[in-house]
């Protein structure tokens, strides 16, 4: 091997992006392809809050529907059913769940605790991994030959010329080791990610469908009601509702503190920032939204 | 007649995706306009439409009924489209929309001739070859009757669908303000055009305006409701045709609530059923 350190570092980069970039289009043409028929998603914005932030997201966008519909009612900083029987009056079973959670005054967050909410979340989970928009064990399994495969030959890569260069006295190879793991980490995020190739783009084709009906909503347009409210939130988070028809939104899910500058977020408190700031971008200064 | 698998359904637009969503399980198929699709992430957006409601692209730009040839960029952007969302099927208007390189901004009617016809023509094989399928072709509305015309409108269509081998869209509310304008009876328009090529209907509405002064005008804007007359006429169209429609109420602006879309999509149906029944309107029944 004639080639100095710092070279073979750079070749060593570019084999690491390649490994990725290969294992993501791979990943992307598997999982495309595992289309099975309709989705059924919008007539239910639940499955896509979950879609796009997890369980905790899709409980929050429920309540917030809830609370729209006026099914629920904050009072003192805490939500409560606004009658006895309107468990009874809801088909859903998330909406059911959260109205017999919220039967007594309770905050807020005792819904993202409710079993019967986490059970009804868990039957949504089950739904979009059976229509491969979420990483089932199956999917999982499918991903794991490429990765290994990926991982190895990275791996293996930078484990020869280690040995290669102790073998020579050399034992500047610190660089080298940071960047195999570097590699190793995010071809492990590939692996892991949660949502499918076939997911991902479900959401981003349900973001640019519904554009109109956030710009409707925001401007308080006639003909915006509660199912255009909670299939906005559910799209684009909660931050895309506008502060002035939902008032109770800051008090009941105040948006978490994100430092300036924070870098990689979590989905939904990405789109959250993005969202109420009009823009695209995150990490720009959430805090800044919405003053 | 036997039993058909119509399907009936609207026009998607954005300012009422939201409550269409909602109610997609009353409706049988959707219809999008191409261009509005045609960004970065409009094949997205479609492949997420189309896996909840069946989808058919509309388009309003090429131009084809034009001796201009199409531009083929536009064509390129089209066929990336119906790749991209897997949609064969398209439909796209028997008009001309620029001339001179200037944009009219509207869907204008050519003259009716053998010259016209040879130009759609070749626009329709420029279209097959890029875009892989050929579009349903649309009857378009017009106030004026297009000056050098040598035929009519439905011998001019009739040539152009025979020569081209294409099916038709057939816009009952064009045809119907067509007929109201010129002094023609709609129904016999309508047994008059190439009835066995239509697989696609639309209906809109439209509202009578001054023309020059002395004679009022319907002007096709679909910002009204589809009027009975247009329903009577899908009617007589299902009672005369054995294969499936599809059948898009269309709506551009002024949009009422979602329960009087499909009310109107329930008209519709009604009558389709009625047409497929054999049961002939007033009209069918007079000319008969």
């Amino acid at each position: 091997m004639n080639v100095t350190g710092p070279q073979f570092l750079l070749i060593y980069a570019a084999l690491a992006v390649a490994a990725n970039l290969w294992l993501r289009w791979h990943y992307g043409v598997r999982e495309r392809e595992a289309r099975t028929g309709a989705l059924s998603l919008t007539n239910d914005p639940y499955q896509i809050a979950l879609l796009r932030g997890g369980r905790d997201e899709a409980i929050r966008v429920a309540v917030v529907t809830l609370l729209d519909r006026g099914l629920l009612t904050v009072e003192d900083e805490r939500l409560h059913a606004s009658r006895s029987d309107t468990a009874e009056l809801v088909r859903h079973p998330l909406d059911r769940a959260l109205l017999e959670c919220f039967r007594d005054p309770a905050p807020a967050e005792r819904a993202l605790s409710s079993p019967d909410a986490i059970a009804a979340c868990d039957t949504y989970e089950r739904e979009l991994e059976k229509k491969q928009l979420i990483a089932s064990r199956k999917t999982r399994a499918a991903r794991f030959a490429p990765f290994v495969v990926a991982l190895g030959l990275t791996l293996g890569v930078a484990l020869v010329r280690i040995g290669y260069s102790l073998s020579k006295g050399r034992t500047n190879v610190g660089f080298l080791i940071v960047l195999a793991i570097a590699c190793a980490i995010a071809l492990a995020i590939a692996y892991r990610k949660r949502l499918t190739a076939l997911g991902t783009d479900t959401l981003r084709g349900l973001e640019r469908l519904y554009t109109a009906a956030r710009g409707r909503l925001a401007q308080n347009l006639s003909g915006a009601d509660s199912f255009d409210a909670s299939l906005v939130a559910a799209v684009y988070g909660l931050a895309a509702l506008p502060a002035l028809q939902f008032p109770y939104l800051a008090r009941v899910f105040p948006a978490p503190k994100v430092s300036q500058g924070a870098g990689s977020n979590g989905g939904s408190s990405c789109s959250s920032c993005g969202s109420s700031c009009g823009g695209g971008g995150c990490g720009g200064g959430c805090g800044g939204c919405g003053g | 007649m036997a039993e058909s698998q119509d399907r009936v359904g609207i026009g998607w637009r954005p300012e009422i995706a939201a409550a269409l969503a909602r109610r997609l399980d009353d409706i049988d198929v959707v219809e999008v306009i191409a261009e509005s699709f045609m960004d970065r992430r409009g094949d997205a957006a479609l492949r997420a439409l189309a896996a909840e409601v069946p989808v058919v692209l509309h388009g309003v730009s090429l131009g084809l009924a034009s001796a201009h040839p199409v531009d083929e960029q536009r064509l390129a952007r089209l066929a990336h489209l119906v790749e991209a969302a897997r949609l064969p099927i398209w439909s796209e208007h028997l008009a001309f929309v620029r001339a001179g390189g200037i944009e009219i901004g509207h869907l204008a009617a050519p003259p009716r001739t053998e010259t016209t016809i040879e130009g759609a023509l070749r626009n329709l094989a420029r279209a097959r070859a890029i875009v892989g399928t050929s579009p349903m072709l649309e009857n378009i509305a017009t106030l004026i009757d297009p000056p050098a015309s040598t035929m009519d409108e439905c011998a001019w269509i009739g040539g152009i669908a025979a020569h081209a081998d294409v099916t038709l869209l057939l816009d009952l509310h064009n045809l119907y303000a067509n007929a109201m304008n010129f002094g023609a009876d709609p129904h016999a328009m309508l047994r008059a055009m190439p009835l066995d090529r239509v697989r696609m209907v639309h209906l809109s509405g439209g509202v009578w305006i001054d023309g020059s002064g002395r004679q009022e005008r319907l002007l096709d804007d679909h910002l009204h409701d589809v009027p009975t007359p247009v329903y009577e006429l899908l009617e007589a169209l299902a009672a005369r045709v054995a294969h499936p429609l599809d059948v898009i109420i269309e709506r551009d602006g002024r949009y009422p609530p979602i329960e009087d879309l499909l009310a109107q999509v329930r008209l519709a149906r009604v009558a389709l059923s009625r047409g497929r029944a054999g049961t002939a309107t007033t009209e069918e029944r007079l000319a008969a």
